[in-house]
């Protein structure tokens, strides 16, 4: 598998690392180009107001970038400063000059807080934006109101104007961008967890073809022994090896929902083929387990209903045992081992105590529950169930 | 003397089978055949009958089941291996019980003569498969005869089920044999050709047979 997936999120990331820069270098386009006005008019010509606020709002707009920068977003704290910020330079400045000048190029604030409009639009959500462009057009035309009645009343018209288009085209070429990005990221995350899956069901087939290999071994070399000869078919240990790998081949083809095996069934088959070699009658049934089944969980199962009928082939005087496993069709199940011989009484102080140890705490460990009921004379059930 | 019929394709297991029963002593195996209608077509019938339920001539085993317990007999289903639509259906279509082949001959003798006994047995892998009966439309069972199918359906003895649910063991054989009944009458009868398809439908046992041997398709197809 060598197809190189992007990580998923990686797009969007990126995306976000371009749209701060671009933000960062227009918002330094937009109060640099300003600096010809102070060579061409000579900074004597300036109120001191205006150049102070410039020199401030340089530093603001470099400390804000470099955070952004940093994290690669502009949060919206920040985007509220910046607004803040911008909204107080739109009246304090633009009120600083001498009629019919604010609304002139003579102004620094227009650029940047169109600049400011296109980060609110970029970064913050709609509401927001929207909200603070509306704030910095306002403060825009109140700092320049004077003006209006100077005959500039186009310049600041326009400049609203332009506050307003900026930030509604960046709105809209943000919503594009970003979601491009998510739905890359979408598109990566879609082909890893197909890979994942991929791999999972490989991994799953492989185990399988394992189990059929052990299983067919044995059943193979049973049956072969037979062909050839080397054991003879009446004796009494070959009728029970036979017994014993048809009811492992029955559990096998019964365990699945739609007769396919599956761990849990192989698991258990595997587990009661054994103990049968014991001498242990069992009878299996299995029905409906499920595919997808914790490998821990499989084993914690399978080792407590061994412990289970070894505890029969001990203790409970009998030769036959019923071991029954199904799901509960929520990726759950419930596994019973049931025995017809002496029982125990439950109140006993020391009975069952190796039942306890053994089962419970197998099962118990991973989550699952253990009902014991036993009595003199009924046998013993266990039932072991899992829920995910 | 209990004489009993099989009805199985497979000639190692009648073989095998009559000196099997025979060991019971109270047991006889009187009539072998092939087919259904090989074992109709013989001259003593008994009246209990093991029933395999895949016979290899590819013939639907609720009709087999149909046919026999339409002529008065009593039927054992036997398998190999447990299908639950189908021991499910059997079961509505009259069986009297359902063994694995498996079983070791103590309980298919304690079948065959609570069945001689006028009983309608249930053995454990009987319950269970009926326990695990998902059809969508499969008798209604109350909680508590679920509850003891499943109990009987792991093997769990009569006794301990009485006692863990404080019942007598009377009652506990009362609900099974309801469940029996429940089953036996769902109001489904199948008393011709038309009916059977009907209830396969219903049943939608989404099986594909194969053609009949003669290469025609299936009849029900």
């Amino acid at each position: 598998m060598s197809a190189a997936v992007a990580l998923p999120g990686a797009v969007r990331e990126q995306t976000a690392r371009s749209v701060v820069r671009a933000a960062a270098f227009l918002r330094a386009g937009q109060l640099v180009i300003w600096l010809w006005v102070p060579v061409v008019y000579g900074i004597a010509s300036l109120p001191p107001v205006v150049l102070i606020s410039y020199l401030l709002a340089m530093v603001w707009t470099a400390v804000l970038f470099i955070a952004a920068l940093r994290r690669n977003d502009v949060t919206t704290r920040w985007v509220l400063a910046d607004v803040a910020v911008a909204v107080a330079c739109a009246v304090i400045v633009s009120r600083a000059f001498a009629a019919g000048q604010a609304a002139s190029p003579r102004n620094w604030v227009l650029g940047p807080i169109c600049g400011v409009g296109v980060t609110c639009a970029f970064f913050a959500s709609r509401w927001i934006a929207a909200w603070s462009v509306g704030a910095i057009a306002i403060a825009w035309m109140a700092g320049t109101w004077p003006d209006i009645r100077a005959a500039a009343a186009m310049s600041v018209l326009s400049g609203c104007a332009v506050i307003v288009v900026f930030s509604l085209v960046a709105a809209l070429a943000a919503r594009v961008l970003f979601r491009a990005a998510t739905q890359a990221d979408q598109a990566a995350a879609a082909a890893l967890e197909a890979q994942r899956r991929e791999a999972m069901a490989e991994a799953r087939d492989e185990e399988r073809r394992q189990q059929f290999k052990v299983l067919h071994d044995n059943v193979l070399h049973t049956l072969e022994s037979i062909a050839r000869g080397e054991l003879g078919i009446g004796s009494q240990q070959v009728r029970e090896t036979c017994m014993r790998d048809a009811d492992y081949l029955r559990g096998l083809i019964t365990g699945g929902a739609d007769s396919i095996p599956t761990d849990l069934g192989v698991a258990l088959a595997g587990m009661g083929r054994d103990r049968s070699a014991l001498g242990l009658r069992i009878n299996q049934q299995f029905d409906a387990l499920p595919k997808q089944f914790p490998p821990h969980v499989t084993q914690a199962l399978t080792g407590a209903a061994r412990e289970a009928l070894n505890n029969v082939v001990k203790h409970a005087g009998t030769d036959e045992a019923w071991l029954s496993a199904y799901g509960d069709g929520v990726g759950g199940v419930i596994v019973t081992v049931v025995d017809r011989g002496h029982g125990f009484d439950l109140q006993a102080k020391s009975a069952g105590l190796g039942l306890m140890r053994s089962v419970r705490h197998r099962v118990l460990e991973v989550g699952g529950k253990v009902r014991i009921d036993s009595a003199p004379g009924e046998g013993t059930s266990i039932q072991m169930s899992w829920t995910p | 003397m209990i004489e009993i019929g099989v009805i199985d394709d497979d000639q190692m297991l009648l073989q095998g089978m009559a000196a099997w029963i025979g060991s019971t002593g109270d047991i006889r195996l009187a009539a072998t055949a092939a087919s259904v209608e090989e074992y109709l077509g013989t001259t003593h019938i008994p009246k209990i009958v093991i029933l395999d339920l895949n016979l290899g001539n590819y013939t639907d085993p609720v009709r087999n089941v149909t046919q026999l317990v339409g002529s008065g007999l009593q039927v054992i289903v036997a398998s190999v291996i447990p299908d639950r639509a189908y021991i499910a259906a059997t079961t509505e279509a009259g069986a009297a019980a359902y063994v694995t082949k498996n079983n070791n001959l103590d309980t298919l003798a304690d079948v065959i003569r609570a069945i001689h006994d006028g009983k309608t047995p249930t053995t454990p892998e009987h319950a269970f498969w009926l326990g695990r009966d998902d059809r969508p439309r499969r008798p209604k069972l109350s909680p508590r005869e679920r509850e003891i199918l499943v109990a009987v359906g792991n093997g769990t003895p009569h006794k301990a089920i009485a006692r863990q649910l404080g019942i007598t063991m009377s009652t506990v054989q009362t609900h099974l044999e309801r469940v029996r009944y429940k089953y036996a009458s769902v109001g489904r009868p199948i008393d011709h050709a038309a009916h059977y398809s009907e209830r396969v439908r219903e049943d939608n046992l989404g099986r594909e047979r194969l053609p009949e041997p003669n290469g025609n398709p299936h009849p029900d197809q």
